[in-house]
């Protein structure tokens, strides 16, 4: 236990030390919550809503950041070398790294719930508020797994652009910054499809009376996961042939 | 029978198409100070990086401490310094220590480190504000600071002053004695290593070969004297002797005798230089 905190400490330490992180993590989502949603949260309704898309956004880009860019660079990074030597089971590395993540994307959530409170007409209560964190944490682990999939794909020069990328256009597209009947007449078939669309729905349930999780949701999260596991073990067999 | 520190055992490995090892074996038994030596490309950091399983043999076996190296309880008995060393720029040198110590059994003491390594006055600087040799001298505090069994040192002097690289020999050959440890350590300054180490490994073409620090000892002595000049010269007690046109260069022992019998005998010469052997040129005179 004191070897997973001490992974967690580190994490944290070096997440909040690192304005670039901080801005881009943290408060760039809580940036554009107040300047695309809070103009748009005329109802109560529409408050909690927009208030469940952000947080989902956020949680996203947390998690999938957070392996992506890190997987690439400790491919050549010295220090992950070095940490390979040290007596560190897989699973420290992999959960202390997830219970960070947590940690921070809570943190963005929480800024933006705050944001939500002061600036838009919402009645979401701080227990709703805790329910959606907790659907967004257990949703957004297919998210860990493709950001590990990107982050092995990809050089250390190359991750954060593609990474970026895929962040931007899969929350634009799956309804988290704009709500799906509002997107792009074209763009509206596919939104369906994708898994940031589902796992948006988790937030939605929770931050509005009108939205229930379906199980389809979920289905479609865990296929995704399971998609997502499959390309990594493809991707460690090619590896382990070239090597 | 005492149990092994470290095995290869057959051990074939190459990186893609160059290979490094080719039905390699070796085994020690005894905790000792060893300096591993070789010409460049001969294997030294590839034997560390596969005695600690970051490299894996494409034949054979590498066991450390009679187990397999990726074993939890032998990492534990490990500490290492590798060639690149790089630390996560935002973290302070005592929190590095601290976290490293965290994931021992039984640590020495973060104070008792960062004195032994001279880091008390950068110890709130955060890492990415250190120099090459802070960054070494932590990299071997991090590798210490476990309480190994066994520590493997690739290149742990580079970057340091002489004083340093002295108190960091007497610190590890203390540190060996006290605990009894195996520590292999390679070095591009085997002149250093003389007064620390209990033998040298010399690694070229998949063979190791023991080297004693007495013989090492008379080879660093040797000096590599060059100079031009018409006439032919006889010197029975030069180790090697090379002409080319009319530049001579000679390896040789006592340089300074050398030089004043050349004045001695009027010997007609100029462009004079008198340098230590390279590491290299020092491997092939073993050889």
């Amino acid at each position: 236990m004191k070897q997973f905190l001490s992974h967690v400490l580190s994490q944290l330490r070096i997440g909040f030390r690192d304005p670039a992180y901080l801005f881009t993590s943290i408060l760039l989502p809580a940036g554009l919550y107040w300047f695309f949603a809070v103009p748009e949260s005329k109802s109560a309704f529409a408050a909690k809503f927009m208030t469940g898309s952000f947080c989902a956004f956020a949680f996203f880009g947390i998690i999938f950041l957070q392996y992506s860019i890190n997987t690439s660079q400790e491919k050549e990074s010295a220090w992950s070398i070095y940490l390979k030597t040290l007596p560190i089971p897989t699973w420290v590395h992999i959960f202390s790294r997830l219970i960070a993540s947590f940690i921070l994307g809570s943190l963005a959530c929480l800024i933006i719930y705050l944001a939500s409170l002061f600036f838009t007409p919402t009645d979401l209560s701080l227990q709703s508020f805790c329910k959606m964190l907790i659907l967004l944490m257990i949703g957004g682990l297919p998210f860990l797994l493709m950001g590990l999939v990107i982050g092995q794909a990809f050089k250390p020069r190359a991750v954060v652009p593609v990474s970026n990328f895929f962040h931007l256009t899969l929350s634009f597209a799956g309804g988290l910054w704009k709500p799906p009947e509002i997107l792009p007449k074209a763009l509206q078939p596919i939104t369906p499809w994708l898994p940031t669309y589902h796992y948006g729905s988790l937030a939605w349930s929770v931050s509005s009376s009108d939205f229930s999780i379906k199980i389809e949701n979920w289905i479609y999260l865990f296929v995704f996961g399971l998609v997502m596991t499959l390309i990594l073990f493809i991707q460690n067999q090619k590896q382990t042939i070239q090597e | 029978m005492p149990q092994s520190l470290l095995k290869f055992q057959n051990v074939d490995f190459s990186y893609r198409n160059t290979l490094v090892y080719k039905d390699f074996n070796l085994e020690i038994n005894q905790p000792q100070f060893i300096s591993v030596v070789g010409s460049n490309g001969s294997g030294k950091s590839t034997l560390l990086k596969l005695a600690m399983g970051l490299l894996q043999p494409q034949k054979g076996e590498v066991s450390l401490l009679g187990q397999n190296p990726h074993e939890m309880a032998v990492k534990a008995q490990v500490g290492s310094s590798l060639q690149d060393i790089s630390f996560p720029s935002s973290e302070r040198v005592e929190e590095i220590l601290r976290f490293i110590s965290k994931q021992y059994r039984s640590p020495l003491s973060v104070e008792s480190v960062i004195s032994d390594f001279f880091l008390n006055d950068f110890k709130n600087k955060p890492c990415g504000q250190l120099s090459g040799g802070m960054k070494r001298r932590l990299s071997l505090a991090c590798a210490l600071i476990g309480n190994p069994k066994i520590l493997f040192l690739d290149e742990p002097t580079t970057g340091l002053d002489q004083k340093s690289r002295n108190k960091l020999l007497e610190n590890l050959k203390n540190y060996q004695s006290q605990y009894q440890a195996l520590i292999l350590v390679i070095s591009h300054h085997p002149g250093d290593m003389i007064d620390a180490v209990d033998c040298f490994f010399h690694v070229k073409n998949s063979q190791v070969k023991s080297i004693s620090p007495e013989k090492m000892n008379n080879l660093t002595r040797l000096k590599k004297v060059k100079f031009k000049s018409h006439q032919e010269l006889d010197l029975p007690e030069a180790l090697r002797i090379t002409r080319t046109n009319d530049t001579y260069e000679i390896v040789i022992e006592k340089s300074d005798h050398f030089i004043r019998d050349l004045c001695r005998m009027e010997f007609p010469f100029n462009s004079l230089e008198i340098e230590p052997l390279s590491p290299d040129e020092l491997i092939e005179e073993i050889l």
